[in-house]
Order: C-alpha cells, then structure tokens, then sequence
C-alpha cells in the first residue's frame, strides 16, 4: 500500500478552523477577501458553465470551482500554479496565449487578467472545497465544537443514586447511577482470594504465592485491601505489567521489519525507559513531553538529560519502508511518527488526513502537514550503531543519540527547521505549499503554544500534547487504565475518540477520572490505586439472569466480566509457578540477527525465563510463542486494545508443547519436594498457587483418582503423574482467565 | 429443514448443551459420552454449535473457496476487456463524480499492456495473463459490475470480508459456519491460509459476537511461504488414552467454571476449541501432507519438492526447479490444500495472494502475480471438477477492489472500488458468462452493478441461506452479514 488511508474524495483543502496557522492568518484573510471580490465573480460568470462540477459537458477535464480542481487543472496541465503568475494556465488562457483562448468567445478586460496574475503572485489563496462524496459524512467545524471528547474536561460531582449504602466511592456512584436507570443491581463482592488473583494479574502481571494468599486472609484489618494495592504498585513488577500497555501503543519492536529487517540494538533501552518510568510513577505529562521532545527539554543532570534522550525512541521505532525507488520514504516515515503521536497520545486518527482532509473527523488536510513539519524538521536516529563484535555494520542506517556513558540510544534530534509542504493527494511530488507547523483546532489549548521557528517545534507539540486544557489527552490516558482493568474502556474504542470511534458508556465518570489523573499530578497510580479501591472493581464476576439479558457486554458493570489473560502473564504465571521464572531484568536485547545479511538477517529468539516483557520481538520474525498464540500486539501498528481469540491451536500448545510439559514437570518438582506434605496437601497447595483457591472435594477427588490412574500403570513414576496434574491445572480455562 | 429465524437462533441450543453440563453428574467425562470423538453424537447438534446443519433451502454449493487477492488486482488488465482503452489511449477519463473523478483526475487513460482474446465456447473475454485459468473459461461467471464504498485498503478488506468496516463483526465463514455447521467434526469448520496480518488482521477471519468456535483457524500468515507454514504443537507426547485422561480432567475443571458461571460462551468455545484441537491431531496432518498427492498432481500446481515425497529421479530435477522459488509454489500448496481440505469436508477455505496494489510497476508486477496464481487455480478447477466437487463447491476470486483505467504514472494504476471485478465457478454459478458491467473505461460500475454486500447476499444464497434470516441476537438486535444491504444476483445463477 501507497499511503494508509483513502486517497479518494473530496480534496477540499479549505482553511477550516480560523487561528490553526496563526502566522499567516492575516494574510490569508486579505487573500480570501481578494478572492471573494475579484476572482470568484469572474469564474462562476465566466466560466463554470464549462468547467465545474456541475457543468454538462465538462470541458478538457477542467474544473475551475473548487482550489483543487483549479490548481490539479486538465487535460492540459495544472491550472494555477501558486505563486508562479507566468506558467499558469489559466492566465495564458485569459490573455490568449499560447494558443489557449479563454473564454472561448470573447476575451475578458485586461484588467481581469491582472487581477488574477496578483491574485496568483500572492499564492492563489482560495477558500472553496469540492463538490464529491462518498457518501460518508463529514464532522464539520461546528459540530465539532459539539462533539464530547473535544469539549474540555469538565468534572462534576457524582451523581445522586437511590440505593445510598451501595458506593464505596465516587466511581461507584457514577456506575450504580447507570445501574438503577436500567433497574438493574450490582451482584455481590468477589470473595478475597478471587479479589487478590485479580489485583494481583492486574496490577503486577504474576498470581498470588500462597503466602500472599494467606496473609491477605488473615489480615482483620479495615485497610487490608489497600495494604495489598500498595504493595503490588510498589513491586518493581508493576513497571513490567503497565509497560507493556504501553509498548503495544508504542508499536514497539526490536527490528524494522519490512524489506530491509536491519536490527534495532538499542531500542531495549527505550523499553526499559517505560518500565522504570512506570515503575517510578512518572507524571503522565511528563512522560509524553519526553517522548515526543526530551532531547530539548531542561535537563537536570545527565542521567536525566540521558533517560530523555531515550525516551524520543518513541519517534524511532517504526518500521520503515525501503528508501530506494520511493519519493515518499520521508514522508512515510513522518506519517508513522504523525500517528503514533496522534493515534498514541491523542487516540484520534490523523493519518487519513495525510491525502485529504479527514473523512469524518474534522481534520483538515492542512493540519496534518502542519503536524508532519515538526518531524520533517527532525532526524530520526534508528541506526545499529557501534557493535561490541565489530560486525559489519549496513549502510545508511543513521545514527543513534550518544549517551554519556558512552552508550548510544535510538530517537530524534532537531535537524534544519522547516514547514512541510502539503502533498496534494498524498504525492510527495505533488506539492501544495508549505503550511506553518501548529496543531489540531479541534484539540485546542488556551493558548495556543507558539512554536519556536527556529527550532524543529517538537518542544511546544509535547507541551499542546500535555497540556491540561488538551481535551484528549488525559481522557485517553484514563480510558486507557479503565480498559486494563475491566477489559473494555468507558469508550470501547481505545484507540478512536472521533467521530466513527464509539460514545462513552460513563461520559461523566469519564471525565471525573480523566479530572482527578490530573489533579493528582498526572499519576497513573493514584489513577489505578482509586479504580480499584472501588466497590465496581472489587465485585463478582457472577452471572445475573435480569442484568444480562440487558446488559450482556457488561457495558453498565452490573458485575466484572471474566476477562482472559494476555500471553504475556500466561508465561510469566507458568514460569513463576513453575519456579524457574527470572526475575532479573537481562538490561539488553534478547533478540539476536544472526546470518551473513546485514539488512535481511534471520533473528533468533533466545531462550530465556526472564518475563516476558523483554523477550526479544523482531518484526517479520516469530513472535515468542505463547505470546503469539495469546494474541500478542502487532508490533507494526498501534494498538490501544488486544483482540482474544479462542483456537484450538491455543489448545494444542496447552496439551503438547514441549515447553509447557517441561515447566508442569518443574511445578511437579516443587510439589515432590515439600517432603512432609500428603498428596491431599500437595493437591491443595497446586490449586492455591495456580487457581489461589482450594479445590472441591470433588475436584480434590479427581485429581487424586488422575494420579492413581496414571501411577498404577507400569513405567509411569509419580513425578510424571503429577507433572500431568500440574499440565491440566495449566491448561485449565480457569488459570487463564481472571475472574 | 430450518425455515425461519426462531430456528436459527442458536439460543436454544446453548442452553440445552448448558443444562445439559449443570445436569450431567459427577465427575463429567467426555469419554462417557463418546460425543466429542465420534461423529454420530458431534452430529446431534445439542453439544456442538458446529454440527452440520440443513440450511434454509436447497443448497447450490456446499462448501466455498475464497481466493483472496490482497491489495486489489486490476480488472482492466484481467477479466474486463476494455478496448476503448486502447483507441482513447491519453484521454482524461471525463465527467465522473466522487471519487472516481478524484483518482483520475490529470490523469490519462492507460490502455492495457495486455492483450485480451475470447476464450471457450462463450466466447468470454480473458487477459492473457491467465492461459490456464482461461481454458476454463466456460466454467467462470465474470462479475465485472462489482463495486463497493470505500477505495482504501484496509476498510475495503474488512467490508469484503465482514460487510463492515467500522465495527467489528463476523467474517463471511464464520457467518457460513454459523448457519450451516460443518460435516467433519475433526477439522475447523472454516480455514484460512496465509491470510494477511494487517488490513484489519484476524477480524477478517474472526467470529466477533458469535461464538469463539466460528473463527477461522489461520495456517501461515500472508508473506511466509506455505511450505514452512505449521500448525505447532500436533504431536502429542502421551498415547492417547492417556492424553484423552488427561484432557478429560482438563474439560472436567472447564465444565466446573462453566457451571459456576452459567453463561459463558467464550468458556463454551474454550471447551469446544480443546475437543477440536484434540481431533485436529490426527486429522489435520493427514489432510495438509501433500506429500500422499502424486508427483503429477504436485507438478499440475507447480508446487516443486514435498518432503516424504517419492518422486522418480526425473520428476525430482522438474520438482527442483520449480521449488527454487518456483512462482508457482506459495500459491500452489494453497490450492492444493484448499481442495484437500474441502475433500475432507472443511466448510469454507480462504487462501491469498498479495501484492496486487500496483501503484507503479503494473505491467512487470501483473505478469508475475499471474503467472504465480493461473497454473494452480486451473489445476484446482480440473480437479474439482474430476472429483465431482465443483458442481457444489463455490469458488470465489478477487481483491477487495479494483484500480483507475487511467494511469499513475507510466505505469500503474491507482484504487477504485466504484467499479471491479471478481469472479466465481462452480457451486451452482452458471459459467461462460459475464453479469454486470463497467462502463467504457472501467472507471465505475454501471449495469447490473454488485456491491460486496451483494456479493454476501449471494454467496448466502447459494449456500442455502436467506441472508435476511440468518441473523443472531447479540445484545438486544439482531445482527445479519448484510445488515439492511444486499441484493440476491440471481442472474449468475445456473
């Protein structure tokens, strides 16, 4: 594919949204005005008879009533060529030259031409937009305005709920509103053990050890729950569990994939960046700020100046196309960076404006060049860099960020300040004119930053990006840890606030945590700590006759929906159980290029047991099995929200992957090994570290009859029966699935 | 026989397999039931969502193979013979609207590199890109009134394949599997090979509210070769008695949870998607290892060296060449697995070819795409037809749409999805003719047009099912592949 989204439509290159270019606003205006006065009478008197889109007989492909068609022209060649008076056609055609004689019948006053050599002189400013459609209909500036997500965030109080013993915060008052207005109640709170493997999968990625399990039962205290949640934010594998997230939407990966798979050495530094960031409860804000701009933030020291400096990764990361034979390698490379940063931060779409403007959003075509400038005024440092092996290193990889302790990092740096020339159609060789880099209308921030000219501009992008008034970019960001704990956002499209993304279930709740992300300072804890101190959080996962006949997607959270696990804690718990988890972060890749290729090496996943997280991920390579299996981000796309899929090969890697026996046998190890124990204790204690619950009796029962079975058979020693107990306990529905 | 839409709803069903799995004593045991082995008991329909099922008439196809050509090839230098191309070579396309008129515009119409000639007692019209699919020319109904809405990749992907593209919703065989089960209850109901991994990825082929045992199983993905493509993890390392104990422990505990939970249906799919997996172990293997196809057969789909093969020593130096990257061979293997798969009674088969996005480079690109997928499509079809399967087996080629008859540059096309063409055999299809038609250029679609909800409408049809009564309740409304579109085609009908 060319280009990511609809060529097609209306190319209605219309200044939208007064004070977007506050440069040249000014001007434009006087142009327009000139336009309205001088040339418009002149062309629908003139000449749309033949050349509009309502003409009967259009004439030599031409159609003079929109900017586009004047400037696309016909048959002949461009109409008008903005600022270049003497080669434009249309004028030759009013003054008869060159064999073009416009009108046809008559020729039009002198004066007329020269109004429109000044009007071309001064770039052709031209406010029409085409006639087409698809049929789709477009948000306009208006409706924009109206549109809930680009409304500010607005906080208001809870509201009041009839059943006034139920909440036990805010949260829950805004839920059980929603409930009673269905006539629906919420069903009971989950037991303790049920509540501890959620919070535990949740917030950390790993289940509860029985001694977790035991403590937290025996803790009478008022506060046991908040001891627990305290805990695990502050295990360092919080970094791990709530990285990830946001290395799906980083698109992050250790490759290029693509035709030229050159090796990203360095890009683990930029996920080890989001795992201590998280780790140390980074402000949001500031945490944006440094990935779109931390080579030109204030620097405290260089440890500081360094951890910036990798945090721009973000904008390197992508897989990039093959430069040769390519006019849009850098403008397709600035359209990954235009989208991660939007799609990412903002969670709107913004790419589809990169040939026209936005279908549905109201996003002008001219917006998302003014946005592709800060990244054209960027270079982008995605290199191998040096190699502790010497090997031979491909050509024209560009270079990396130098580190002071002689380290080298992926990310970007400020190249020559430039605007971006608008590519009409989305053709790099067909260039509209240069349009100043500034931000998106529909997300605007009082005031608008004024982007420093004279340097690329990511600085005042990160800061219109952070800021408070920016009415996404907190709201995506709450949505966002909502969906990871409850499997589906207040706004079921994670990764679409605009117009075809859906409406938010809770909009008021919504902005309340979107409100209280910000009053406490950004903090993605403080932001879990509250969700899931809420009574919504804490409940069963029971079935309820009356609710789901109403409410079957659980949108109203009448109960927590039984969600399952990622691939990533499906490993992490199997190792973890299994005793043989390392919980040493490697500090480095573990993906390996091997073969005599630079650009086209074959990569090799090494074998290790440390979590998931840092398992090597090259593009175009397999990814890490279980994780692939589970339904593993696609790391060449942002993705806000993972698919769950249910197959049978999932099956099959449950019943027969090497793997998987190898760890039920170390499990079983583990489980020989308390001496002391009986078989009724080990059965109990399998089900406390995988299920963190005890088993039935009857459950109890058909685990003891499994081992007889298979003990009583010659040549089968224990540590095999109980290996398969451990594989079932495994493979089960339930150890997968958080209820 | 199923005639409405009570009897298509799959509530019912759930729930007796539910009460049956809260009735059901202690201890469950699969085994007791023998159901999920054999296929008398899968058949009864009261355990499995995917036994087969009578559809609401007389079915003209029972089983479909999608030939998806990712990236959209173009109809003007394939199946939609347009010699005005030729005699307004250089013109500008004229007076369109929408976005047809946007793609064209400055630019000029590009005749095909292509010479097209009629093929078959009809007479049809084919490039000669494809001399082998072309000797069946009288088997194929050319669609060449197709059209759709958006001219953009990864909407029009997820509209071919799900009817919809703003939400996710099922995949057309999940849709198929849903209405009509499947015959062999030790394979997936609905495979696909090779599909792409983005366009919209895995919803393409996903069950989205339907349950999860609708979803395609995906062999390969678009861009890796067919030969290395596996199904990990179908070798078990216990006997199956005991891995059959085993798992019977495994589902025991599931239908524990899922008595505990009442309702679940991504813990029914779960339970059903280990029965499955636990039969796929024998079944599938035997069903993709083309080494027990002959080397005649392999050589008829250009597919070069398969491993336990025992080719004589001069079908081997033929097999090796075209194995060294034979063009043949990706596509090939995906043919020939296609066939053995619906042999074997696999309800809906999708394979792909990519790359069909020529932008630049048409003539070069065209040439070896086809070149890659003509040979092995016209041995399927002999095959088929050998077999006696094409008469009910409907085969179904193209992209998700077509390209601009003007050129982008010197030497390719741009999107277009308001006129393209696709085309179908078999399955009750009446062949040697085209339906529908584009208009001088092929720039859009203008007589006996047909949308891909169109296309859905009738795939449906032939496959026995009224697309505006297959329908399933999924959070308060009932949900159809169609939704309020779709117009049955009954011209291309035999």
């Amino acid at each position: 594919m060319k280009t990511p989204c609809a060529r097609s439509a209306a190319l209605t290159v219309l200044i939208l949204l007064t004070g977007v270019f506050s440069v040249s606003a000014q001007e434009g205006e006087k142009g327009i005005e000139f336009f309205e006065t001088k040339i418009r009478p002149v062309l629908a008197a003139h000449c749309y008879e033949c050349h509009s889109a309502q003409s009967d007989k259009l004439k030599g492909g031409l159609k003079l009533d929109s900017r586009e068609g004047i400037r696309a022209g016909g048959d002949t060649g461009p109409g008008v060529l903005p600022g270049r008076s003497s080669e434009s056609l249309v004028l030759k055609a009013l003054r008869h030259e060159a064999k073009l004689e416009m009108p046809p019948k008559k020729k039009l006053p002198a004066s007329v031409a020269a109004d429109f050599e000044k009007w071309i002189a001064m770039g052709a400013p031209d406010p029409r937009e085409a006639g087409a459609s698809t049929g789709y209909k477009r948000m306009t500036p208006d409706e924009a305005r109206q549109f809930w997500a680009f409304q500010p965030v607005k906080a208001t109080a809870a509201p009041k709920v009839k059943n006034t013993v139920w909440s036990r915060t805010e949260i829950d008052r805004f839920i059980l509103a929603g409930l009673e207005e269905k006539r629906l109640v919420p069903v009971a709170d989950a037991d303790r053990r049920t509540l501890l493997r959620r919070l535990s999968f949740d917030l950390i990625g790993l289940p509860p050890t029985p001694e977790d399990i035991a403590a937290y039962l025996n803790d009478k205290s008022t506060d046991a729950t908040e001891k627990v949640v305290d805990r695990l934010l502050g295990s360092p594998h919080f970094g791990e569990r709530w990285g990830r997230h946001w290395l799906d939407v980083a698109r992050f990966a250790e490759s290029n994939g693509n035709a030229d798979n050159t090796p990203f050495p360095q890009a683990w530094r930029y996920r080890d960046y989001v795992i201590a960031s998280y780790n140390a409860d980074k402000p949001y804000d500031q945490f944006v700020r440094e990935q779109i701009a931390g080579d030109l933030l204030p620097a405290g020291d260089s440890r500081q100046r360094d951890e910036q400096l990798v945090a721009t990764g973000f904008l390197a990361l992508t897989s990039k196309p093959r430069a040769q034979n390519n006019p849009d390698y850098l403008m397709d490379l600035i359209a990954d960076q235009v989208d991660v940063t939007t799609r990412g931060v903002l969670g709107l779409s913004v790419m589809c404006a990169r040939c026209h403007d936005h279908k549905f959003d109201a996003i002008a075509q001219k917006e998302y060049y003014a946005l592709a400038g800060f990244f054209e005024s960027s270079t982008m440092l995605a290199g191998v860099g040096r190699q502790p092996n010497n090997k031979k290193q491909p050509s024209g990889a560009g270079g990396l960020h130098e580190l002071s302790d002689g380290s080298q990092s992926m990310g970007v740096k400020d190249s020559k300040p430039t605007d971006t020339a608008l590519c009409v159609r989305g053709e790099s060789q067909k260039r509209g004119d240069r349009v100043p880099r500034g931000f998106l209308a529909v997300t605007h921030t009082t005031p608008v930053p004024e982007v420093n000219r004279a340097q690329s501009g990511r600085a005042e992008l990160a800061k219109w990006l952070a800021d408070a008034q920016n009415p996404l970019t907190a709201r995506v960001a709450a949505n966002r840890v909502w969906l990871h704990l409850f499997g589906r956002g207040l706004v079921g499209s994670a990764d679409n606030f605009g117009a075809l993304g859906e409406r938010p279930t809770h909009p008021a709740l919504l902005d309340h945590l979107a409100a209280a992300f910000m009053q406490q300072g950004w903090s993605t804890k403080k932001l879990i700590r509250t969700i899931v101190l809420s009574r919504t959080y804490q409940l069963a996962s029971t079935h309820a006759a009356t609710a789901y006949a109403t409410d079957p997607d659980n949108t109203l959270h009448w109960r927590m929906s039984p969600r399952r696990l990622e691939g990533e804690p499906i490993r992490d718990a199997i190792l973890a159980i299994s005793g043989k988890l390392d919980r040493t972060p490697p500090g480095k890749s573990l993906a390996t290029a091997t073969g005599n290729n630079a650009k086209r090496p074959v990569y090799a996943i090494s074998e290790s047991n440390v979590r998931s997280i840092y398992l090597g991920i090259a593009r175009g390579a397999p990814l890490p099995e279980v994780l692939a299996l589970f339904d593993m981000a696609n790391p060449n796309i942002v993705v806000a929200q993972r698919e769950v899929t249910t197959v049978p090969t999932q099956s099959l890697f449950l019943m027969n992957s090497p793997w998987l026996v190898k760890q039920a046998e170390a499990f079983a190890t583990r489980l020989l090994e308390e001496k002391t124990a009986s078989d009724d204790a080990r059965v109990n204690l399998a089900y406390q570290m995988t299920l963190a619950r005890l088993p039935s009796s009857a459950e109890r029962d058909a685990a003891l009859t499994h081992l007889r079975q298979w003990t009583q058979t010659p040549n089968i020693a224990p540590e095999k029966a109980w290996a398969s107990l451990c594989q079932v306990l495994f493979a089960t529905a339930e150890f997968r699935y958080v209820q | 026989m199923i005639t409405g839409d009570s009897d298509m709803n799959p509530h019912p069903l759930f729930h007796s397999r539910r009460d049956w799995l809260k009735t059901s004593a202690c201890g469950f045991g699969y085994m007791a039931l023998a159901g999920l082995t054999t296929e008398a008991a899968a058949r009864d329909g009261v355990l499995n969502p995917l036994a087969a099922r009578e559809p609401h008439f007389p079915a003209r196809a029972k089983r479909v193979i999608f030939m998806y050509m990712r990236g959209a090839p173009s109809h003007v230098d394939t199946f939609d013979y347009k010699p005005n191309l030729k005699s307004d070579a250089g013109k500008s396309v004229g007076q369109l609207s929408g976005q047809v008129q946007d793609r064209n515009r400055g630019r000029k119409l590009l005749p095909s590199p292509f010479a097209f000639s009629q093929h078959g007692k009809s007479g049809l019209w084919i490039s000669e890109l494809f001399p082998h699919l072309a000797q069946h020319a009288d088997d194929l109904c050319l669609l060449n009134g197709m059209h759709t809405n958006v001219p953009n990749h990864p909407q029009s992907c997820l509209m071919l394949h799900t009817g919809e593209f703003r939400f996710t919703r099922p995949s057309l065989g999940a849709w198929a599997l849903y209405g009509l089960g499947t015959v062999n209850q030790n394979l997936p109901g609905f495979v696909t090979l090779n599909p792409p991994g983005d366009l919209g990825g895995a919803q393409n082929y996903g069950n989205a509210f339907l349950a999860a045992s609708h979803q395609a199983t995906r062999i390969g993905e678009e861009g890796g070769a067919m030969a290395a493509a596996r199904i990990g993890n179908l070798q078990s390392p216990l006997t199956a008695s005991r891995q059959r104990e085993q798992l019977d422990l495994i589902q025991s505990m599931n239908a524990g949870l899922l008595r505990r939970q009442e309702v679940n249906p991504e813990l029914e799919g779960v339970i059903n998607s280990f029965e499955l997996g636990f039969r796929m172990q024998a079944a599938l293997p035997e069903v993709l290892d083309l080494a027990k196809e002959s080397p005649a057969t392999l050589q008829r789909y250009g597919i070069g060296k398969v491993g336990n093969n025992n080719a004589g020593n001069k079908d081997k130096a033929a097999a090796k060449k075209t194995a060294a990257g034979g063009a043949t061979e990706n596509f090939g293997r995906q043919c020939l697995m296609a066939r053995r798969l619906v042999e074997a009674g696999v309800r809906y088969v999708e394979i792909c070819m990519g790359n069909w996005d020529t932008h630049s480079g048409l003539k070069g690109r065209l040439g070896t795409l086809c070149n890659s997928i003509d040979q092995p499509m016209g041995a399927l079809l002999v095959d088929l037809k050998q077999r006696g399967l094409l008469k009910d087996t409907l085969v179904v080629w193209g992209g998700e749409f077509g390209r601009t008859p003007t050129g982008q540059g010197e030497d390719g096309r741009d999107h277009n999805s308001a006129g393209f063409s696709m085309w179908m055999a078999g399955g009750g299809v009446k062949g040697g003719q085209r339906v529908g038609a584009t208009d001088d250029h092929g720039s859009i679609a203008v007589e006996n047009k047909m949308h891909h909800h169109d296309l859905h409408a009738t795939m449906l049809h032939l496959l026995g099912l009224n697309h505006q009564k297959l329908t399933y309740r999924y959070g308060g409304r009932d949900y159809s592949l169609t939704d309020i579109h779709g117009r049955v085609v009954k011209e291309i009908f035999a």
